[in-house]
Order: C-alpha cells, then sequence, then structure tokens
C-alpha cells in the first residue's frame, strides 16, 4: 500500500494504520509490516530574486536550466541526494529526501548558493 | 591500353556490361574480368556446392540493414531541414546524421520515435551552428508537442555526453533569431538593421530588468520586435508576429504590460541604445570575493575571467547589470504576500474592533493551542516510535468509531454492489465466461472418470492436487533461487541459466552445447580438423544424446540459430566449427 499526501511523517503513518484496520474490519486478516517514508517534499521562499542563467552557469554539472521547456532550474545536489527546483521568484521545492533532516541540510546547502545569485538592490 | 592482334595494335577498347572489353575496330574480345561481390557458390569434391572464399567482417562492414537505416535517416533529416527553410547547404543534415550514427549506437533510437530522435539530433546541430531555430519550430512542422520533443532532447544531450557542453549550457542568442525575424517582416535592408538593433536594445533592456529568467524567449522577442517594428512606422499585425515566434496573443500582451512596468519603457529609442552604450563601458565591479576561476562560457581561454565563471561580456549579457525591476514572477509573489499580510492585519484588527474584551483572552489560547498542538506532534512522532516497539499490529490506538464510518452499513452494502456491478458488467462477462470454460473442462474429465472406481477417482485428484501444490512450489524455489543466486560462475552456467529462464530447454541439445563449451576451452586459438574428425564428433554427440537424455524430448536441433546467441562469448572460433560441422554449404550466417 502506499500512502501519499500526508503534512507530516506521522500523519503518513497513522493513515496507512488507519487503513490496515479497516481492511481488518472487513475481514481479512491485515497486517502492519515494513513502514517506511519513501519520499518528502518541502517547498519555502527565499524572499528574493534568483539569476537562473548565472546559476546554471557556475554550477553547470549540478544544474539544468532549460527555459523553452521548464521556467525552473532543476539542482541535483549530490549530498544529500535530493532535487530542488529553484524559481526565479525565490521559491524553492525540495524533494526526493528520505528523511526531514536532509530537507533541511539541502536548504542549508543551497541558501549560500542562491545568496550569491541574488538580484542586488541598487 | 590492351593490345588487339589482330588490328596488331594497343587499343583503348569498350567495356560491355557483361565485363568483356572488346576492341574498338574489330570487335575481339581482350578480356573478360567480371567482378562481383555477390557470393559465388562452387562444387567441392563431394559434388555439393559450398561458397568461394570465406566472409571476413572487416571493420568498415556495415550490415546492409544498417546502411539503408542511416540513408533513410539522412533523407528524412534533409527533408526536415528543408521543411523548415534552413537553405540549401547539407552540413547540417550531415552533422546531424553522425549524431544519430552514435545515438544508434548507444540504442538510444530503440523504444523511441525515429522522427523525434532526428528532429533532436537536427536541433542539436542547429544550436551547435547557431542557427535560428528553437525546438518549438520543430514541434510546430512535425506537429509534436513541444515537451515531448524537449524531454527526447533532454535524455540525447545526456547520451552524447553534451551535458557540459556550451551547447546545453549557453542559453540562446537573440542576435540571430531577430535578424531572422526581421527579415520575414520586411524586405528593405537598412531598415532590417535598424529594427533588429532597436530590439535587441529592447531585449537588452529586458535582461536588466529581470523579465528574461525563467521565460520562454520567443515571447519577450516577440515583444520586443513589435515594440521596434512600431518605432519605426510599420505596424505588423500582431498575427505576424506570433506566427513567427509561436506564442499566443495573451502571452504577448502580457509582455508588454511587463515591460512598460518597467523603467526602460519611457525611454525613446535613442535614448535606450544610449543607455545600453553607456552601461557597457561603464566598469562594474564584480562581486566580492571572486578568486581567479575558470573561464566556463564560450570565450575560454580568449578572455579573462570577470565574475561567475563568466567573462565581462558575457556578464554584461547574462546577468546584466545591478539593480533593475524585479522579475514578474517575484513581484506576483511579493503582492501576494502583500495580500496576505493585509488579510492577517484585517482580520485581527476586526475581531480587535468586535470582540475587544473576548479576543485577547481568545488569540492567547489560540497562540497557545497551536503551540501545543506542534508540541504533540513533535510529542507524537516520539510517542508512535514508542508504539512500534510495542508490535504494530496493536491497531489499540485507533478510533474503532471512526473506522466504521468509514465501512458501508448493511443497507448500503446492497445498494453499492449493484452500482459496480452495473459499472463493470464487462468484466463480470469475461470472468463468467472463464469459469464456464474451466468447468466444461473439469466435466470432460469427470466423463473420461466415469468408468473407474472411485478409488481411483480419489486417486485422480489427489494426484492432480499434488501435481499443482509441486509445480508452484517449483516457482516459489525457482523465485528463491533466482533472488538468491549468485551470477553465473563460467559462461557455460551463464548460458543454462538463460536457457532455464526463458524456458527454451527443449529445442536444445545440451550435450552439443556443453561439448562446444569443452573445445572452445581446450583449443583456444584455430585449430585445422579433418572431415573424419568431425563425423567422429557427430557420431559422438548422437550416442550421448540418446544416453543422458535429462530433459526429455530432444528436438532437431537448429544449430546455427542456438549458436548465433553464444557469439558473443566464443567469438571467432564459430566460424571454423561451424565450416566443419555442418557439410551442407550453409556457412555461419
Amino acid at each position: 500500500m502506499v500512502c501519499t499526501g500526508a503534512k507530516s511523517e506521522a500523519q503518513s503513518k497513522m493513515a496507512a494504520r488507519k487503513y490496515a484496520r479497516i481492511i481488518q474490519k472487513l475481514g481479512f486478516s491485515a497486517q502492519f509490516k515494513d513502514f517506511k517514508i519513501q519520499n518528502i517534499v518541502g517547498s519555502c521562499d527565499v524572499k528574493f530574486p534568483i539569476r537562473l542563467e548565472s546559476l546554471d552557469s557556475a554550477h553547470g554539472p549540478y544544474s539544468k536550466y532549460e527555459p523553452e521547456l521548464f521556467p525552473g532550474l532543476v539542482y541535483r545536489m549530490k549530498k544529500p541526494k535530493v532535487v530542488l527546483l529553484i524559481f526565479v521568484s525565490g521559491k524553492i521545492v525540495i524533494t526526493g529526501a528520505k528523511e526531514r533532516k536532509e530537507t533541511y541540510a539541502a536548504f542549508e546547502n543551497i541558501y549560500p548558493v542562491l545568496a550569491e545569485f541574488r538580484k542586488v538592490q541598487l | 591500353m590492351p593490345y588487339c592482334s589482330a588490328c596488331a595494335k594497343n587499343t583503348v577498347g569498350n567495356r560491355d556490361s557483361n565485363g568483356f572489353l572488346s576492341c574498338d575496330d574489330c570487335g575481339k574480345v581482350l578480356t573478360f574480368d567480371n567482378y562481383s561481390t555477390e557470393a559465388t557458390f562452387v562444387k567441392n569434391s563431394a559434388g555439393q556446392s559450398q561458397l568461394a572464399g570465406r566472409l571476413v567482417r572487416s571493420i568498415d562492414d556495415e550490415s546492409f540493414s544498417r546502411q539503408r537505416l542511416f540513408d533513410r535517416a539522412l533523407d528524412d533529416l534533409i527533408m526536415m531541414k528543408n521543411g523548415l527553410g534552413m537553405g540549401e547547404n547539407l552540413t547540417l543534415a550531415n552533422q546531424a546524421l553522425d549524431f544519430y550514427r552514435i545515438a544508434v549506437e548507444r540504442g538510444f533510437t530503440r523504444g523511441r520515435r525515429t522522427e523525434q530522435v532526428q528532429a533532436a539530433c537536427l536541433y542539436i546541430a542547429c544550436r551547435e551552428n547557431r542557427k535560428p531555430y528553437l525546438l518549438i519550430d520543430f514541434s510546430n512542422y512535425l506537429h509534436i508537442n513541444v515537451y515531448v520533443l524537449g524531454a527526447v532532447f533532454l535524455q540525447l544531450c545526456q547520451v552524447l555526453h553534451l551535458t557540459e557542453h556550451p551547447i546545453c549550457q549557453k542559453l540562446h542568442d537573440p542576435s540571430i533569431f531577430i535578424h531572422k525575424y526581421t527579415a520575414s517582416l520586411t524586405n528593405d535592408k537598412s531598415e532590417i538593421k535598424e529594427i533588429s538593433d532597436t530590439a535587441l536594445a529592447i531585449i537588452a533592456s529586458m535582461n536588466r530588468d529581470w523579465m528574461q529568467t525563467g521565460r520562454r524567449p520567443s515571447g519577450l522577442w516577440g515583444a520586443a520586435l513589435y515594440i521596434a517594428a512600431y518605432a519605426y512606422g510599420h505596424k505588423p499585425a500582431s498575427d505576424d508576429i506570433l506566427r513567427l515566434v509561436h506564442v499566443c496573443g495573451a502571452t504577448l500582451s502580457k509582455r508588454l504590460v511587463e515591460f512598460e512596468n518597467t523603467e526602460s519603457s519611457a525611454l525613446t529609442i535613442d535614448e535606450l541604445n544610449a543607455k545600453a552604450e553607456e552601461l557597457m563601458e561603464s566598469p562594474v565591479e564584480p562581486s566580492s570575493g571572486m578568486k581567479e576561476r575558470e573561464l566556463l562560457c564560450k570565450h575560454k581561454g580568449i578572455s579573462q575571467h570577470y565574475a561567475h565563471g563568466l567573462c565581462k561580456s558575457c556578464h554584461s549579457f547574462v546577468i546584466g547589470f545591478d539593480g533593475g525591476s524585479d522579475p514578474p514572477a517575484f513581484q506576483k509573489a511579493e503582492r501576494q504576500r502583500m495580500e496576505k499580510m493585509e488579510k492577517a492585519d484585517d482580520r485581527n484588527t476586526e475581531d480587535q474592533d468586535l470582540y475587544r474584551e473576548e479576543i485577547t483572552p481568545l488569540v492567547d489560547q489560540g497562540t497557545v493551542g497551536i503551540s501545543t498542538a506542534d508540541i504533540d506532534e513533535g510529542g507524537n512522532d516520539e510517542r508512535s516510535k514508542g508504539t512500534d516497539d510495542d508490535g504494530s499490529d496493536n491497531f489499540s490506538d485507533i478510533d474503532d468509531d471512526e473506522v466504521n464510518e468509514y465501512l458501508h452499513s448493511e443497507s448500503e452494502k446492497p445498494l453499492k454492489k449493484e452500482l459496480w456491478e452495473a459499472a463493470n458488467w464487462e468484466y463480470l462477462e469475461e470472468q463468467a465466461a472463464k469459469e464456464a470454460d474451466a468447468a466444461a473442462l473439469k466435466e470432460a474429465q469427470e466423463a473420461n472418470l466415469e468408468n473407474c472406481s472411485p478409488e481411483a477417482r480419489e486417486r485422480y485428484a489427489a494426484v492432480l492436487a499434488a501435481m499443482e501444490k509441486s509445480k508452484k512450489e517449483k516457482q516459489k524455489k525457482r523465485a528463491a533461487d533466482a533472488k538468491n543466486s549468485t551470477p553465473a560462475q563460467t559462461a557455460e552456467e551463464a548460458v543454462h541459466r538463460m536457457f532455464t529462464k526463458k524456458r527454451l530447454g527443449s529445442k536444445i541439445n545440451f550435450t552439443v552445447l556443453d561439448m562446444l563449451f569443452e573445445e572452445t576451452s581446450t583449443n583456444g586459438g584455430k585449430k585445422p580438423r579433418s572431415e573424419s574428425h568431425s563425423d567422429d564428433d557427430e557420431d559422438a554427440v548422437l550416442h550421448t544424446a540418446r544416453k543422458d537424455d535429462k530433459l526429455g524430448e530432444e528436438d532437431d536441433i537448429d544449430d546455427l540459430g542456438m549458436i548465433d546467441e553464444e557469439d558473443d562469448n566464443n567469438g571467432y572460433d564459430y566460424e571454423e566449427e561451424l565450416e566443419h560441422e555442418r557439410d551442407d554449404g550453409y556457412d555461419g550466417f
């Protein structure tokens, strides 16, 4: 069974167990085994515009930016192994983490990079 | 110049289509060379036809089907090139064909439409030669979704290891595109130059104002062209522009509005150009803390590093300058933030007006509520981890009443059943048909057993059940084995496994197979073999085949078909063995 859309790890587990209980009540011998969080998606806002073109040219091996196809830059971080979608408005989406702390670590890593390419206010 | 004895002189001679070289004057046949690359057959001592010579595989030996594939690809590429109007020069098509060759070798064309792969190859060639063609032009011409084509293009870049090449890294240079678009709007040479320059200045200013980041370039170029054309007295129908840049009217108007909001919109053309030049000349300080870095832009090795891995000109092109307007996406986000803050403020002030005394304790409670909820969430995590250890099958912490809400009541059950059966009647019919077939089969079997005694019937049922069980067990065991087994130690083992997995065991003479492995292991290189030797081998094979018949019946082997699969293991030796084992003139191909 795959449970998706929960807003926290505990919620996800609770929902999965509820469903298992429902199946049990219907008469099937259901067991609840091997619960594992497979993917955590998080979004945040750094509140300053980011120059995606220069980020792409500076971090070439990690970033993929094709304005013809998608407005955001796809940044594949190696450690922790997560994917970040970076948009010009300053909104960031972090996905692919198996644990909450990976998401936080990824954001810690990317923030200085983004600050480097922020729009400088005159 | 061969010599003709009848005419007593050297003559050039005419060559016939049949290969005869005949004298000009008297027609005497001088030479007869008929070279042909076809396979010819001669009769050997046993009277059997045999191939004259041997087929040797050379490096350049592409099979005919491969050749045809590339010829067809080249034709398609040329057609695509002409359809898009890239001119008569074939260099683009040839470059694209080179990319296509590599793609085919890497197996990229398998499972993808050739049209899409060819388009992607041509697009890479265009990008390399800086031709003004966007992906959307290709998708428009071929009627393929641009995102599908884009995905193929990105995957192709991955396969060709072009991801860090400037082709894929650097953005499109608008100057080449604007010239193309302007040329289609007007024919006057001087005008083209002026309009293009103005349009480029507008684009540069859009760049400075952060309008370009994250956007499809074609929309901005369309807007810039529109303004520039207007400035020079042309009144381009918006339809023309839209057709050129492949955007819709709404996008064009949006870009124009955004440009209007920037500061540069208030400038006249001359002022715009002047500002551009001024900014180019003025020294812009690179951001501090940038050490000497390798240049990543196209001026690698030519210019000096300036900032962010780019030289000065590329930096000003890509990054623009300090300041400028905020990108529209960011402006929208800011606006939403403002609205939210205002709403929160309004709500606070509203509540304060209406429920002055009650609100403060409520608000306090609210915030306290939130914080306790947070703590609870954190606490929940701890607690749930605790219950894990107890045994997660114990669902005692789940509210039974809530669960019961999810289940249908007794009255709802038949209604739902009716609904479902009505919606899925096709599936139910299929299942009923299957059951009927199975029942008919069973009846037929029963009819056969009617004459037997009840004990016989019992035994028969028991045998059936046992067979079923053993089949299931065998399947499970096989699956477990396949999962746990180590990779095959020898090629022979690997081949055996492959055959059992694919269930081709009954079609293969395993003894011959083993012999082949034996032989190749004992004689590494070529070994001259005589007729009698091969006869002995064959006898030995037949003999052993009858004796150790591990796999039931042995069908007639198609030696060649099976051996081809092992070609990789044994390489050249096969050609040797095939020649000697098969005397019916059928060489290994």
